[in-house]
């Protein structure tokens, strides 16, 4: 064998063995779900090692499924775990949150629950009903054990986004948002809530979660927007489904900006009756708002609107997504997702921004860039332990991800009393604006330098005895943002067709179209063109002697 | 816009001048009238100033305008004689502006104007010095052209001229000749003017010789 190819041999090799397998057994063989507290620097290196899993990131310990034979290689190499669970056939892991001390009604003998931070408990068990047997509320996040965490998401997430140099536009877009931002109406918001509400309950897995599904598609498309549905399978016997619509980008489609809300609901009595106002009507509509509002926009970067159910089952549709969206290698700048926006409660109104560490440079922008628009206060929270909502499945694929929620306890949370009457629809517009700030800026704006402003045109006729010409003198103001010059366009009718009279941008602010037969009248536009070449609209149009003294 | 053609004030007392400075210069000629020469056929040259007839044109062309002219006559008696002749003039000018907003703006000009003219003089009594009375066609060969663009504009236009002068013979041969002509040439403009009279008065002195 040519010593390339074994050296090609015995990296695959090492690669099969230190890799696939160990992962390959870790879902077939029994496993151990640990808890490692003191992560250290090299821990990451150490679990691969060992052939284990990271499962998830709390703020105080990780969770990392083992086989049982590598229990004792962790430990040759140093890493201090507990033993929280050994996994077996059909048996389920969530992790859950509840402010109850005990979260169990019963069932404690098939439902196994340990406290892995303060109200955030690891839970597994075999019974599919085990829902019915968890004191409402409570919160829940299904952990795939054979998948492991994307390691350093928000690095690759930063890595996807454009080098400044390549758009030096980057974020410089305030007017613009200004101006979507002022597009959000209330009135839209109160009026999806109401049809969301008017379902009785989107308890997924319920007719009724699908036909909500087909309202937002529909929605979507009268939008004008391409939507689809994005059906699903969870906890093997449940079908769901995702909707999502794209507003293509212009300039690199391939990456995009995601905002998601979840459109399913839940209560004490989930089938029957989860009107889920706030949770999470609210965001779908916020969602179905930027939509509509973002629809008319041009973006460098394509904004997808991402609609999920089974959040409540245990964050099932964004995990579908995100998964595949991992495997396919999508660029996903930054997910912003938006979980019950519109109960602000009686002292504060607050919108948390909650990023794990490695989207704290989303949290950042996040807050940088909406924070003028709206008067509402956001406020950052990096805590990799709030992983109740849909941002956590894409920090789970490597994405960056922030969810933007209200800093309140609802105290209608998942009952079947959370209806559009308890909800602050104002709060919920300042919250839309402020994503869709974010969303607009993150996806940039085609921002095209504004159209010159002052065009004048006087227009006067040099004759001799055979012939006569006219000349037509055009000024204008120059652009207040920096340009690189502008076109001047002429037309022998109102409103074009317009002939482009500049081969190049020119500098100045003023031209001169001279030879003209002048028994014609002209019509003159401009636009101005930025350093990347982008072009602004038409200015006002003027006629050839609407200056004349 | 067009302008209109006014007429000029100055047209009555250039012609009155002109008049006056004939009949001063033809005044020795009464005098001492000489034999009348008998050779039938002349030739002659001369130059002078044109004077436009219409104002635009004096508006746009507003240097001096010195033409020149080529003549061939025949003389078929004592009081008449025919002749053709040949005139070419070429000036400078610049263009006009209609509602100026820019008066700096201007564009040179270039005019040329060819004339052949056909006519028939009556001799009003032989001597030294002949007054004449002259009428006749003209066509004019015109090219206008805008030096800072790519236009001209060239045609013909046809008119009439009358005249009047007289020649002083010199010798058995020659003559000095003095005329002061008025010719129309209308044509159709499209600058300033609808209508454009490429002709006026022309004021030239010359010499001419009998040649057989």
């Amino acid at each position: 064998m040519p010593f390339r190819k074994r050296i090609v041999f015995y990296l695959l090799a090492f690669l099969i063995s230190t890799v696939f397998l160990p992962v390959a057994a870790a879902a077939a063989e029994p496993a151990a779900l640990l808890k490692i507290t003191n992560p250290s620097p090299a821990l990451s290196l150490s679990i691969a090692a060992a052939g284990a899993v990271l499962v998830q990131e709390l703020n105080s310990c990780l969770l990392v499924c083992a086989p049982l034979p590598a229990l004792p290689r962790l430990r040759a190499q140093g890493v201090a775990f507990a033993v929280i669970a050994t996994t077996g056939e059909n048996v389920s892991f969530f992790l859950l949150y509840s402010e109850h001390e005990s979260p169990l009604l019963s069932r404690k003998d098939a439902i196994h629950c340990r406290l892995m931070e303060d109200r955030i408990w690891l839970c597994w068990t075999a019974a599919a009903d085990f829902r019915k047997y968890l004191a409402q509320p409570f919160r829940l996040k299904a952990l795939n054990l054979s998948a492991a965490l994307a390691p350093a998401g928000g690095a690759e997430a930063l890595a996807a986004m454009p080098e400044k140099e390549e758009y030096p536009a980057l974020f410089q877009t305030g007017p613009l948002l200004a101006d979507l931002a002022a597009q959000v109406s209330a009135e839209h918001l109160r009026s999806d809530i109401l049809t969301l509400q008017n379902f009785k309950t989107r308890y997924a897995s319920t007719s009724q979660c699908e036909a909500a599904g087909d309202f937002i598609l529909k929605r979507f498309r009268e939008i004008g927007l391409a939507a689809a549905s994005d059906p699903f399978t969870f906890e093997s016997r449940y079908q769901s489904k995702n909707i999502v619509a794209v507003i293509p980008g212009k300039i690199a489609p391939e990456r995009m900006v995601l905002a998601c809300a979840h459109y399913d609901s839940t209560s004490t009595n989930p089938l029957l009756s989860a009107p889920g106002a706030d949770d999470n009507a609210s965001g779908t509509a916020a969602i179905l708002e930027l939509a509509r509002i973002l629809a008319k926009e041009q973006f460098n970067f394509s904004i997808a609107l991402l609609c999920v159910s089974a959040e409540e089952w245990g964050l099932y549709g964004s995990a579908y997504y995100a998964d595949r969206a991992r495997r396919n290698g999508d660029k996903i700048i930054a997910v912003v997702n938006l979980d019950m926006i519109a109960y602000p409660g009686d002292q504060q109104r607050v919108l948390d921004v909650i990023g794990n560490r490695q989207s704290e440079w989303l949290a950042d922008l996040f807050i940088a860039v909406a924070q003028p628009h709206v008067g509402l206060r956001l406020a950052k929270v990096i805590n990799p332990s709030l992983t109740w909502s849909d941002h956590s499945s894409f920090w789970d694929r490597g994405y960056a991800a922030l969810c933007g929620i209200e800093d309140s306890d609802n105290p209608y949370y998942h009952r079947t009393s959370d209806t559009l009457d308890t909800l602050d629809l104002g709060f919920a517009a300042e919250a839309v604006q402020a994503s869709l700030a974010a969303v607009a800026a993150l996806a940039q704006p085609i921002s095209t330098p504004a159209a010159p402003t002052g065009l004048q045109a006087r227009s006067q006729v040099s004759a001799s005895l055979f012939s006569s010409l006219k000349t037509v003198y055009l000024e204008w103001q120059a652009n207040r943002e920096q340009v690189a010059g502008y076109h001047v366009f002429r037309a022998g009718q109102s409103h074009g067709p317009y002939l482009r009279l500049t081969e190049q941008p020119i500098v100045q602010t003023s031209f001169l179209d001279s030879l003209l037969p002048p028994e014609q009248d002209y019509y003159y536009v401009l636009t101005a063109v930025d350093e990347q070449g982008r072009e602004s609209n038409y200015s006002e149009e003027v006629r050839d002697d609407e200056n004349n003294r | 816009m067009k302008t209109t053609d006014k007429k000029s004030p100055g047209i009555s007392a250039f012609m009155s001048a002109a008049l006056l400075a004939l009949a001063l210069f033809s005044w020795p000629a009464f005098a001492g009238a000489g034999p009348v020469p008998q050779q039938r056929f002349f030739i002659g040259a001369a130059a002078g100033y044109f004077y436009p007839g219409q104002s635009s044109f004096r508006k746009i062309y507003a240097g001096p305008v010195l033409p020149v002219e080529l003549q061939l006559g025949w003389t078929l008696n004592r009081k008449i004689s025919i002749f053709g002749a040949a005139r070419y003039l070429e000036t400078s000018g610049n263009t006009v502006l209609l509602v100026a907003q820019r008066p700096e703006e201007t564009h040179a000009l270039h005019w040329r104007l060819a004339t052949v003219r056909l006519g028939m003089n009556y001799w009003l009594w032989p001597s030294r010095f002949t007054p004449f009375l002259g009428a006749g066609f003209n066509a004019g060969f015109y090219k206008e052209k805008w030096l800072d663009a790519a236009l001209a504009t060239a045609g013909m236009a046809t008119g009439f001229f009358v005249q009047a002068g007289g020649r002083y013979r010199l010798g058995r041969r020659w003559h000095v000749l003095a005329q002061l002509a008025y010719s129309s040439l209308p044509a159709a403009g499209d600058g300033l003017d609808h209508s454009v009279n490429l002709g006026g008065l022309n004021l030239s002195l010359g010499l001419t010789a009998a040649i057989f």
